[in-house]
C-alpha cells in the first residue's frame, strides 16, 4: 500500500516535473525546432496525466482494464481524451513543422526572436512586398 | 451539424469553383444559424446529446439566446468577410486563395462549436481547431518571414496555453469525474478544493492568452497585422467571441472561485496599456490589433463581475466589436493593398482615394469607441452599468478613460488618412464590388445591430449562462 502510494506520487511528481521543463524550454530557447520539440514533451505528459486519471482511486485494489466481466474497470473516457488528444497535437506540430521548414527556406535561420527583430529593423517603413 | 461544412471545401478544387463553394457554405452556415435562433425564441434553450448518448454521459450542446444570437452574427460577419475575401483573393493572395477559404471556414467551425458546446473536453477540442486554423491563417502569407515568424510564435505559445488548458481539464477531471459543465458546476460547490483553485488559475491564464489580455497579448500584434486582412478580421472579431464565450463557460463551471477582483486589475491594466500603445503605433494594423487587446479586456471585465447583466454585456460586446472590428480591417485592407505599406505616415491622404471605404472606416472606428447610435456605444454601456452596478467603480471609470484614449488613436489615423500632404493630387477610384458589398453590409450591421443589443442584454433569462 504505502510503496503503491509513494509510486503514484513519483509518478504524478515526474510528469509535473516534465511539463515544468517543457515550458521553460519553450520560453528560454530560440530556435523554432527545439520549441517544437519542448511542446511535443509538455503534450505528451499532458496526455500521460489525463490517461492516469482513469485510475482515480490510486490506493488499494489495483483496477483492470475496461473489458466487461472484469470487477473494478480502469475508467476508459480519459483514454478517448488521450486519443483525441495525441491527435489534436499531431496536426498542430505538423503546422508547426510547416512553418518551420518554410522559415529555413526563406531566411535560412530558425531562431526566432532574431527573424522578428531582424524583419523589424528592415521593415522600419513598414511596407508590405 | 453547422460545423460539417468545410469538408468539401478541403479537397482540391478548380480554381473556378472555390469561391462559390466558399460563398456557398457560407450563406448556408448564416442561414441555419438564423434558423436556430428562431428556433430558441420559440421553445428556450435548446439541448442537443451527440450520438444519442445522455447528458452527463455523453456531449452535449445547449444553445441559448446568447449563443444562437452570437452563432448568427459570426456566420454573418464571416459571410461579409468571404465576400470580401473574393476580391482579396483574386489580388493579392494569387494561389493561396482555396486555402484561405478552407482555413476560414475550418475556423468558423471550430468558433461555432467553442460557442455552442456544454462539455469542458468538447471545449478544448473546438479551440483547437478554431486555434490551428488561425495559426494557418496568420502564416498563409508564406513569402513574407515576418508572417512566418509571427504565426510560428503564435502556435508555440498557443499550443502550449492550450495544453497547460488540458492539464487544468485533467485536473478537474481527477476531482469532479465528469466533463459535462453542469455535472462540474455542481460537483464544485466549495471554494477551497485544491484541484479546483490550481485548475482554475490554469484555466483563466490560458483563456487570458487566447482573449489577448495584457501579460498573454504579446502574440496579438505582430499576428494580427501580418495576416491577411480578411483573416486579421475574422481572427479579431470572430476567434474573440469564442475566446469570450469560452472563458464564460470555464466560469460557469467553476462558480465559486473569487477570482472578480484579481481579474478586474489584470484587465483594467491590460486595457490601459493596449490602449495607450494603440495610440502611439506606427503600423495602422498593429493599432487595430492594439485596438482588440483594449476590447477583450472590457469584457474580461464585464464577464467577471459575475450575474446575467455581466455576462450579456460581455457577449453583446463581443458581437459588436466582432462587427467594428472587421469593418476597419477590411476598410484598411482596401488601402493596405493599394499602396502596400501599413505605415500610417506613409498612408497620408489615402482616404481620399477610396471615399466609401474611408467612411467605412471611420463608422468602424466610431462604433468601436462607443459613440451613439453604433451598437458600440449600447455595448459599452452595458458593459458600463455591469461593472458600476456591481459596485466597481475604478474599472468603470478606467472603462471610460481608455475610450477616451482609443478615440484619440482612431482618430489620428482617419486624420492621417484624410489629410492630403501638400504636393499630392487627390484623385478618386472605384472599389470592386465585392468589396462595396461587404463594407455596406458591415456598416449596416453596425446601426442594425444597435436595435437589438437591449433585449439581448435584458432577455439574459433564457440564456444557461446565467443560471
Amino acid at each position: 500500500m504505502e510503496v503503491e502510494r509513494i509510486l503514484w506520487g513519483v509518478f504524478i511528481a515526474s510528469l509535473m516535473v516534465a511539463a515544468s521543463i517543457a515550458i521553460w524550454g519553450i520560453a528560454s530557447r530560440p530556435n523554432l525546432v527545439k520549441k517544437l520539440i519542448a511542446l511535443t514533451i509538455l503534450g505528451d505528459s499532458a496526455c500521460l496525466f489525463i490517461a492516469a486519471a482513469g485510475f482515480r482511486v490510486p490506493y488499494g485494489e489495483l483496477p483492470q482494464p475496461p473489458i466487461a466481466g472484469y470487477p473494478r474497470p480502469v475508467d476508459p473516457l480519459p483514454q478517448a481524451m488521450v486519443i483525441t488528444a495525441v491527435v489534436i497535437e499531431l496536426g498542430l506540430v505538423l503546422v508547426l513543422a510547416s512553418i518551420a521548414v518554410r522559415l529555413y527556406e526563406h531566411e535560412g535561420s530558425l531562431s526566432l526572436p532574431e527573424i522578428l527583430v531582424r524583419e523589424e529593423v528592415e521593415a522600419e517603413e513598414a511596407i508590405e512586398e | 451539424m453547422l460545423f460539417a461544412v468545410p469538408v468539401p471545401l478541403a479537397s482540391r478544387l478548380s480554381p473556378r469553383s472555390a469561391a462559390p463553394l466558399f460563398i456557398a457554405a457560407l450563406l448556408t452556415t448564416t442561414t441555419l444559424s438564423g434558423l436556430l435562433i428562431a428556433s430558441v425564441l420559440r421553445s428556450g434553450v435548446i439541448r442537443y446529446s451527440l450520438g444519442g448518448w445522455p447528458a452527463p454521459i455523453g456531449i452535449e450542446y445547449r444553445v441559448g439566446i446568447h449563443a444562437a444570437s452570437s452563432m448568427f452574427m459570426v456566420s454573418l460577419v464571416s459571410l461579409l468577410v468571404g465576400l470580401y475575401s473574393v476580391w482579396y483573393g483574386r489580388h493579392e493572395l494569387g494561389s493561396r486563395t482555396p486555402y484561405f477559404y478552407t482555413l476560414a471556414l475550418t475556423l468558423l467551425s471550430g468558433v461555432l462549436g467553442v460557442i455552442a458546446t456544454w462539455d469542458i473536453f468538447n471545449l478544448y477540442v473546438m479551440l483547437e481547431l478554431a486555434a490551428a486554423s488561425s495559426y494557418g491563417l496568420v502564416a498563409l502569407r508564406s513569402d513574407r518571414a515576418r508572417a512566418l515568424a509571427a504565426g510560428a510564435r503564435y502556435a508555440v505559445y498557443g499550443v502550449a496555453a492550450a495544453t497547460l488548458m488540458l492539464f487544468a481539464i485533467a485536473l478537474l477531471y481527477y476531482e469532479a469525474g465528469v466533463l459535462h459543465l453542469d455535472g462540474l458546476r455542481e460537483r464544485f460547490t466549495s471554494p477551497h478544493t485544491v484541484c479546483g483553485c490550481v485548475s482554475m488559475a490554469v484555466l483563466l491564464w490560458a483563456s487570458m492568452f487566447f482573449l489577448a489580455v495584457f501579460p498573454n497579448h504579446f502574440w496579438l500584434p505582430d499576428a494580427h497585422s501580418e495576416a491577411p486582412s480578411p483573416a486579421s478580421a475574422m481572427l479579431s472579431g470572430v476567434s474573440m467571441v469564442s475566446a469570450l464565450f469560452m472563458t464564460s463557460k470555464l466560469l460557469y463551471a467553476l462558480p465559486k472561485c473569487r477570482i472578480a477582483v484579481p481579474v478586474l486589475a489584470v484587465s483594467s491594466a491590460s486595457s490601459l496599456y493596449a490602449s495607450f500603445m494603440l495610440a502611439r503605433s506606427r503600423d495602422v494594423k498593429r493599432a487595430l490589433g492594439y485596438s482588440t487587446t483594449v476590447n477583450t479586456s472590457l469584457m474580461l471585465m464585464g464577464l467577471v463581475t459575475g450575474g446575467a447583466l455581466g455576462v450579456g454585456a460581455a457577449v453583446a460586446h463581443a458581437l459588436t466589436h466582432a462587427v467594428g472590428k472587421a469593418l476597419a480591417f477590411l476598410a484598411l485592407g482596401v488601402f493596405v493593398h493599394k499602396f502596400r505599406t501599413r505605415n500610417i505616415y506613409a498612408l497620408e491622404g489615402a482616404g481620399r482615394v477610396y471615399p466609401l471605404a474611408f467612411l467605412a472606416l471611420s463608422m468602424a472606428f466610431l462604433s468601436l469607441v462607443g459613440l451613439p447610435p453604433f451598437s458600440g456605444f449600447f455595448s459599452k454601456l452595458y458593459l458600463y452599468y455591469a461593472l458600476a452596478l456591481s459596485g466597481y467603480i475604478a474599472p468603470a471609470a478606467i472603462l471610460v478613460l481608455v475610450s477616451a484614449i482609443s478615440l484619440y488613436g482612431y482618430l489620428r489615423i482617419v486624420e492621417h488618412l484624410w489629410h492630403v500632404p501638400p504636393y499630392a493630387k487627390p484623385y478618386t477610384e472605384t472599389l470592386s464590388s465585392w468589396v462595396k458589398v461587404a463594407l455596406l453590409g458591415l456598416v449596416a450591421l453596425l446601426l442594425i445591430l444597435s436595435v437589438f443589443i437591449d433585449p439581448l442584454v435584458q432577455g439574459s433569462g433564457t440564456s444557461p449562462l446565467t443560471g
